[in-house]
């Protein structure tokens, strides 16, 4: 009985320090070359949209990202520091709504998937739960030092599907950009125009403070792409 | 029809001109979506930071 009760001090104290201790992710962006080539059929609007958007991924190459998370919570968004020279290209803003942009925070405990995004319409804070619809495959590979598996979410009103990379040797159920829910870490996301890549991990990082987003008007997913369509819609006429 | 160019040069940046055509930049708002993530509709962010900078808007 006393080797039972000096067990589960011991326990509930790991899971103390766990809750306590910050780990800092650092992601980076890898572009896929060639995806967006002018071709000699492209009409003026197409050809200086791809011109464009190439650009905007060329400054793109130059963000970072972090993930800082404890046992229960993480939030991830672009390391401002690194950007404080970007910000002034017009760029700026197109580059970070291809990559991610605003703070992504994750609460497993909650059930919590938080989105705080600033667009023209308003500072939104999209919530979604921890959803579990991924299809975990049996494609291995190695990043780092980490095996990962692939999972991919597919998209129900249309063609396209998520792609990530996890380890279940990192076990929160974490990552970038939202993606969340799956038996460990996301090491790395696969886009069709970039790859998202953590480039280090530091398992000792006392620093960082995760403080959930509260401002914004808060809205389902459902209710942002309404109010959203609604808007365009306006636009046009 | 598209008056302010987007295009720039790959090394420097260059502020977005004004005095768009607004269903031009509507149009390229929806290229820009269809373009990276597959369907129109599938980034607002972007769409939004993609119209504003053609119409020449600060954000």
């Amino acid at each position: 009985m006393k080797k039972l009760i000096i067990l589960i001090f011991f326990l509930a104290l790991s899971n103390i320090y766990l809750a306590q201790t910050s780990v800092k992710c650092t992601y980076k962006i890898t572009i896929n070359e060639n995806i967006l080539n002018v071709n000699s059929n492209d009409d003026k609007t197409s050809r200086d949209t791809k011109n464009m958007l190439n650009n905007a991924l060329g400054l793109a190459k130059r963000f970072e990202y972090t993930l800082d998370f404890n046992n229960n919570e993480s939030i991830f968004q672009l390391n401002r520091l690194l950007t404080e020279d970007s910000k002034s290209d017009y760029l700026f803003p197109i580059a970070k709504a291809i990559i991610g942009q605003g703070v992504y925070y994750q609460n497993k405990v909650e059930n919590e998937n938080i989105h705080q995004l600033e667009t023209s319409v308003a500072l939104f804070l999209i919530k979604d739960t921890f959803i579990s619809d991924w299809e975990v495959t049996k494609e291995q590979k190695q990043i780092g030092k980490y095996l990962c598996f692939k999972a991919i979410k597919k998209c129900d009103s249309c063609d396209t599907s998520d792609e990530v990379w996890f380890t279940p040797e990192i076990a929160v159920p974490f990552g970038p950009l939202g993606y969340c829910s799956l038996p460990g870490l996301v090491l790395e996301v696969q886009k069709n125009l970039f790859t998202l890549s953590l480039t280090n991990i530091n398992f000792n990082s006392n620093s960082v403070e995760i403080i959930k987003p509260t401002k914004g008007k808060i809205v389902t997913k459902e209710e942002y792409k309404e109010i959203t369509e609604n808007y365009r819609s306006q636009l046009k006429n | 029809m598209l008056v302010s160019t987007l295009a720039i040069s790959s090394t420097k940046s260059v502020e977005s001109k004004s005095f768009a055509d607004p269903y031009a930049c509507w149009n390229a708002a929806d290229a820009a979506e269809v373009y990276t993530c597959g369907y129109v509709g599938c980034n607002f962010g972007l769409w939004d930071a993609v119209f504003n900078a053609c119409m020449g808007n600060q954000q």
